[in-house]
C-alpha cells in the first residue's frame, strides 16, 4: 500500500514534467482515436455505398465467369434460386443480370465498358439506381434501345442525354454485335471509375442481342443486415453450384484499398504509440537517474528487487494513465462532434471520387474499438514501464548512495 | 555475582578487499581484524581512501569482501548472495547517511514507518513505535512534516528514527554530521549518546568530524586500509 501511495506521490514531484507527459499522452490519444474513427467512418461510408450502388452484399456467377467475363458462362436454374432467395426474410432483394463487356462509340471518342442488363425494378430495388440518376428518365420514354449512363461517362465520350452511341461486343457465338442505344439517363454515385465503366440496358434487349434467351449469368443480392452475409452465402451455396462471392471477394480492389489503408492507419497510430512510449521511457529514466541517491537508499534499509521494480512500474503507471482517461474522453468527444458535422473534404474531391469515396467524412468509431484501444494503451504502458523499472534494478546501492 | 557475557556484533578476521576495475588493483582494505561489541559508541577515522567506507560498506553488507571473514549480528555475511544480504540488511542494522537520504514524498512519521512496513510489522505496532521514536528525536511535533519542510538537523534525526525503527543489532552512521551546522550535531550527538546509554544500542560511526570523534567511547584509526590505532576513552 506505502508502495502505491510513493509511487502516487512521486509521479507529483515534478509537476511541470507530469504535466508535459500527461499532455503527450492526451494528445497521442485523441490523434489515435480520431485517426482510427476519421478512416472508420470513410471506409463505413465507402463500404456502405458499393454494397447499396454496385456490388450489393452477395454475387452469384458462373464459376467460369469471371475467368474472360464471357456472357455464355450463365448460373444454372437462375429463377428458381431467385424465387428461393425472395423468400428469405434476410434477403432485401435480387437483381438478376446479364453482364458483357464491349466498346462505345461517339462520333468523337471510343471507350470500353461493362454492359449490365437489368430488369429495372429488380435493379432499382437492389442499388437503387434511379436515385442516383442526375438527369433524364429511369428507363423510358424511348422506342430505341435505352440506357443509363454515368456522368463521368458521358463527359469522357462528350455525350448528353438523348444521344446515340454505338455498343459493340461479342455475342455467345462470337460474332461482333453492334448495337447504337440511346442515353436516357444520367447517373452519378461517389464512385467515378464505376461511373465511367458501368451502363445499364434493359436486360432482355441484352439478352436477345447476346443470344442468351433468358439466361442471366449475375445475380446481385442485397440483405437487410450486413451481418447475415455469410450465414446467406453459405446457404446459397448450398443452392447452387455457381460461385457465391461476398461483396469483399466480388469487389477485391475496395477490400485491397481497405486493407491498405487500414495497415497505413495502424502504421501510423503504431507511430504515435512509439512516440508516446519513447516519451514515458524517456521521463522515467530521468526521474531515475535523478534518484540514483535515494534508490539507493532504498536498498540499502532493504527494499528488495521486487519492490523497487514494482514502484518504478506502479509510477510509469501511473503518470501515463492520468492522461489516459482524458484522452479517450476527449477523442470521444471529438469524434462526436465530427460525426454530427461532418468533415468536408471537397478540395480532394476528384481523386476521392477516384476512389469511390465521398467529399463529406463523418468520424465514427464503435465501443469495442475504445476497448482495444483502451487494452493496447495499457500494454504499452506496462512495457514502457518496465525500461525505467529495469534501469532502477542495475543501481547498486553501495555506490549509489553517495552518489551527488 | 554473575558477569553477563558482552556478546560481539561485529567481528572481522582477516578483512581484505581490492578494486579492480581498471586494471590497476586498488587495495582499499589490507586485512582488518575488528570487533566491535554490543552497546558500543564508536567512531571509525582516517584521511580519505583509508578504507573507512569500505569497511563500513562491508559490515554493513553493502559490498564483498575479497578475502578475509565478517561476522556480523551473529550471521556470517561474507559469500551471503544478494537477496540474503537485502534481507540482512532490513532485520540487522540500522543506516545514518550524510545526506539524511529520508524518502521526500512520505512525512518524517511515514519515513520512520516504512521499514516497519517492509518488515511487515503490524499498523499498530508501526504507529505506536514511530510515534516513540520521533519523540526520542524531539520531532513529535514535526511528524507530519516532509523532509523538504524540516532543517537539515531535523531531518537527520528523522533518519536517526527510522534507523531505529526496525530494532536493528547496530547502527552505521555514514559521516552523520558533515552537513550540520554545530547546534544540530551537538542535539544529533546527545540523542544517539542517550540512545546508546538508555537503550543499549550500538553505534559505529564514519567520520572526520571532531566533535564526533570527541563523543565516541572508541575510536579506531585507519590508514591505507589498515587499523592503525584503536583507542578506547
Amino acid at each position: 500500500m506505502m508502495l502505491i501511495q510513493i509511487a502516487w506521490r512521486n509521479v507529483w514531484r515534478n509537476k511541470g514534467r507530469s504535466f508535459v507527459v500527461m499532455m503527450a499522452m492526451i494528445v497521442g490519444i485523441v490523434s489515435t482515436i480520431f485517426l482510427m474513427a476519421f478512416s472508420w467512418g470513410m471506409y463505413e461510408y465507402r463500404i456502405d455505398e458499393a454494397i447499396q450502388k454496385e456490388s450489393s452484399h452477395l454475387q452469384v456467377h458462373h464459376e467460369k465467369f469471371k475467368e474472360a467475363f464471357e456472357p455464355k458462362y450463365t448460373i444454372a436454374d437462375h429463377q428458381q434460386l431467385a424465387s428461393k432467395l425472395r423468400s428469405d426474410k434476410r434477403v432485401e432483394s435480387v437483381s438478376e443480370r446479364v453482364v458483357t463487356m464491349g466498346m462505345a462509340q461517339s462520333s468523337r471518342s471510343s471507350l470500353g465498358v461493362r454492359i449490365i442488363g437489368v430488369d429495372p425494378a429488380q435493379e432499382d430495388a437492389t442499388t437503387h439506381l434511379s436515385e442516383s440518376l442526375t438527369q433524364g428518365e429511369y428507363f423510358t420514354g424511348t422506342k430505341a434501345v435505352p440506357v443509363v449512363v454515368g456522368e463521368k461517362f458521358a463527359e469522357k465520350l462528350k455525350l448528353g442525354l438523348k444521344k446515340k452511341p454505338v455498343l459493340q461486343f461479342q455475342n455467345i457465338h462470337g460474332e461482333i454485335v453492334p448495337v447504337k442505344v440511346k442515353i436516357v439517363g444520367l447517373y452519378k454515385t461517389n464512385n467515378s471509375l464505376f461511373d465511367q465503366m458501368n451502363l445499364f440496358i434493359p436486360r432482355d434487349k441484352l439478352q436477345e442481342l447476346l443470344g442468351l434467351g433468358n439466361e442471366v449469368n449475375e445475380m446481385a443480392i442485397l440483405l437487410h443486415d450486413s451481418k447475415d452475409v455469410e450465414a446467406v452465402k453459405a446457404d446459397v451455396e448450398g443452392e447452387t453450384t455457381a460461385l457465391v462471392e461476398t461483396w469483399k471477394e466480388a469487389t477485391p480492389e475496395l477490400a485491397l484499398a481497405i486493407d491498405s489503408f487500414d495497415k497505413s492507419m495502424a502504421v501510423l497510430v503504431a507511430i504515435i504509440f512509439l512516440a508516446v512510449a519513447f516519451g514515458i521511457i524517456n521521463t522515467m529514466l530521468m526521474a531515475v537517474l535523478e534518484r540514483v541517491r535515494e534508490i539507493g537508499m532504498l536498498m540499502a534499509v532493504g527494499m528488495n528487487k521486487a519492490r523497487v521494480f514494482t514502484m518504478f512500474m506502479l509510477e510509469t503507471i501511473f503518470l501515463s494513465l492520468a492522461g489516459a482517461p482524458i484522452g479517450i474522453g476527449l477523442g470521444w468527444a471529438l469524434v462526436a462532434w465530427t460525426n454530427k458535422v461532418g468533415i468536408n473534404l471537397s478540395m480532394y474531391g476528384e481523386g476521392l471520387s477516384q476512389m469511390g469515396f465521398s467529399n463529406m467524412v463523418y468520424p465514427s468509431l464503435p465501443t469495442e474499438q475504445y476497448v482495444i484501444l483502451t487494452i493496447e494503451i495499457l500494454v504499452i504502458v506496462l512495457i514502457s514501464s518496465l525500461v525505467p523499472a529495469r534501469r532502477s534494478l542495475k543501481l547498486n546501492p553501495a555506490t549509489a548512495i553517495r552518489k551527488i | 555475582m554473575t558477569q553477563t557475557a558482552i556478546r560481539p556484533v561485529i567481528e572481522t578476521r582477516n578483512l581484505s578487499k581490492t578494486y579492480d576495475s581498471t586494471g590497476v588493483p586498488v587495495h582499499a582494505l589490507n586485512g582488518v581484524d575488528l570487533v566491535i561489541e554490543e552497546g558500543e559508541f564508536t567512531a571509525i577515522v582516517g584521511p580519505s581512501g583509508s578504507g573507512k567506507t569500505t569497511l563500513l560498506n562491508i559490515i554493513g553488507g553493502l559490498d564483498n569482501a575479497s578475502s578475509g571473514s565478517a561476522h556480523v549480528a551473529d550471521q556470517e555475511i561474507t559469500g551471503m548472495k544478494e537477496s540474503q544480504l537485502i534481507d540482512f540488511r532490513l532485520h540487522n542494522i540500522g543506516f545514518v547517511f550524510q545526506a539524511y537520504n529520508l524518502i521526500p514524498v512520505l512525512t518524517a512519521k511515514e519515513n520512520v514507518e516504512f521499514i516497519m512496513l517492509m518488515q511487515k510489522r503490524s499498523k499498530s505496532e508501526r504507529e505506536e513505535r514511530s510515534s516513540a521514536l520521533l519523540s526520542a528525536v524531539g520531532l513529535q511535533d514535526q511528524a507530519n512534516k516532509r523532509p523538504l519542510q524540516m532543517s537539515g538537523g531535523q531531518q537527520q534525526r528523522v533518519a536517526v528514527a527510522r534507523a531505529l525503527a526496525s530494532r536493528p543489532r547496530f547502527v552505521l552512521a555514514d559521516e552523520p554530521t558533515a552537513n550540520l551546522d554545530s547546534h544540530s550535531t551537538s542535539n544529533l550527538l546527545d540523542i544517539m549518546a542517550r540512545l546508546n546509554k538508555e537503550e543499549n544500542m550500538t553505534f559505529v560511526f564514519s567520520t572526520h568530524d571532531q566533535r564526533v570523534i570527541d563523543r565516541a567511547r572508541r575510536v579506531i584509526t585507519l590508514e591505507d586500509g589498515r587499523i592503525v590505532s584503536d583507542e578506547r576513552k
